[in-house]
């Protein structure tokens, strides 16, 4: 250990806003990639979501009007 | 008689891993994996470089800057490598997943050159009693920065999948000869800074000092790497949303 | 305005600005390629002439001294072959020192150097106080061997 105490350690021989300053720079680009990250990833999920949802929408509906064309289709085959 | 087991079937070609969807959960499984090491690693390396290598005989503590300016600087550069590397792949084979990597390694090369920038200038203040100098080496690490931000802005700016790969690429490819100029810069010009500590022929670090510098620069990788990862999987979610493999991600 | 006209306006402003910064980034570098002149190409005429540059070398030995006005500091830079005097009054960056680099801006008059500002340039070398000690004491004996012989 280079260190004999914390206030040594603090005060880097004259240079602590320098050096720490580096490091507290460093913890806030680190820090903002990955919200700006998170941020993007859960806008896209949504996106996603909805878009899944409407499809399935859609595709519950065209079953729907099958359905509705087979029971049509039936009914006419029944009165014949 | 067939030699056909189920095993045989799966397609084990190099190109099987391209494909986003083999790709996305993949990449998923690595990124803790990645994240811890960086970690790991960073708090071995600041352990050592901040509190076990002892002071510099020029600079006394102010020189443990470089435990953050070297690393960061070294990936700025690195990183534009690979964006082009990938951009290259691209344009030859257009591979969508190429294109995507590239795009996703952009903002962490932008971050990573604005670090140096900043530790640098929280450097050079204190040492060479400047914040900043347009010598040839400070001026094309900015121009790299810059070269990042244009990269983001051209290929966010297109709508067209296509076409945004297509210009990311040619930018990226002709930015790259910008890499060796910021490298080579204190040996072929005058400038302030001084010429690297460790090169081919060695280094000219104490061995604790080299050693804690590896370590954070092995942690920048790792952290490049998951960063990365993270990105390109959003980027595959984009660009996939309306496939059924997306779809049934169970996302909700 | 739609919103995606908007958003091409908005892209083409920043894609501009940027094109603009890089501008004027490479017209700095290719203005500062020659970062400093050294007392030799300074003395051969090589420096610009009515403008102000910036000289670089090392700061020699014993050649610090506070002027009688009190405020003007005087050393000579030298790239061992030519020296220049320079006079400079402000601050002195931590890394000045006798015998170690220094860049400094300002104008010459063809006989002495007067900067605006000095700054030190350091060496890529990193190792702690009792390694250098033993470097400098191998290099003075060294040079005392070579006296000798």
């Amino acid at each position: 250990m280079y260190w004999n105490s914390w206030s040594e350690f603090i005060a880097m021989g004259g240079y602590g806003v320098y050096v720490w300053g580096s490091f507290i720079a460093c913890s806030v680009a680190i820090c903002m990639e990955g919200v700006l990250l998170a941020h993007a990833r859960r806008q896209t999920m949504r996106q996603i979501a909805r878009a899944s949802m409407l499809a399935n929408l859609a595709r519950s509906q065209v079953a729907g009007l099958q359905v509705a064309d087979q029971h049509k289709a039936s009914q006419q085959e029944g009165a014949q | 008689m067939t030699m056909d087991t189920p095993k045989n079937k799966v397609n084990w070609h190099l190109f099987h891993y391209a494909a986003p969807s083999t790709f996305y959960p993949l990449a998923g499984k690595a990124i803790p994996w990645l994240m811890t090491l960086a970690v790991v690693l960073a708090a071995i390396g600041l352990w050592i470089g901040m509190a076990v290598a002892p002071s510099d005989a020029q600079q006394g503590d102010g020189y443990r800057i470089i435990y953050l300016h070297v690393p960061s600087s070294w990936m700025a550069m690195f990183i534009y490598i690979v964006m082009a590397f990938w951009s290259v792949i691209h344009l030859v084979w257009k591979t969508r997943l190429s294109a995507l990597m590239a795009q996703a390694l952009a903002p962490t090369g932008a971050w990573m050159a604005l670090m140096s920038l900043v530790t640098g200038a929280l450097w050079g203040k204190p040492m060479w009693g400047t914040w900043w100098v347009w010598d040839a080496r400070l001026t094309s690490m900015l121009l790299l920065f810059f070269l990042y931000l244009g990269f983001i802005a051209l290929t966010r700016s297109i709508d067209d999948p296509d076409r945004s790969d297509q210009a990311g690429s040619l930018l990226a490819i002709v930015g790259v000869f910008n890499v060796p100029v910021i490298y080579f810069s204190v040996y072929w010009w005058n400038t302030l800074h001084q010429g690297a500590s460790v090169s081919s022929k060695g280094s000219s670090m104490a061995g604790v000092m080299l050693a804690a510098m590896l370590l954070m620069s092995l942690a920048a990788w790792m952290y490049s790497i998951a960063m990365t990862l993270r990105r390109v999987r959003v980027l595959i979610l984009q660009r996939e949303a309306s496939t059924r493999w997306v779809q049934e991600l169970n996302i909700l | 305005m739609s919103p995606r006209r908007k958003r091409m306006l908005w892209v083409a402003g920043a894609l501009l600005t940027l094109a603009l910064v890089a501008f004027f980034v490479v017209n700095a570098f290719r203005e500062n390629l020659v970062f400093f002149y050294s007392p030799t190409q300074i003395v051969a005429g090589e420096a610009p002439e009515g403008r102000a540059f910036r000289i670089g070398g090392m700061v020699a030995e014993h050649s610090l001294q506070r002027q009688r006005d009190g405020v003007t500091l005087q050393f000579a830079v030298t790239d061992t072959d030519k020296t220049i005097e320079v006079h400079y009054q402000g601050l002195l960056p931590d890394l000045f020192k006798e015998g170690k680099g220094v860049v400094a801006q300002g104008s010459w008059d063809g006989k002495v150097f007067t900067a605006t500002e000095v700054l030190a340039k350091h060496d890529e070398n990193y190792m702690p106080p009792e390694a250098q000690e033993a470097v400098n004491k191998a290099h003075q004996r060294a040079i005392e061997k070579k006296a000798v012989q």
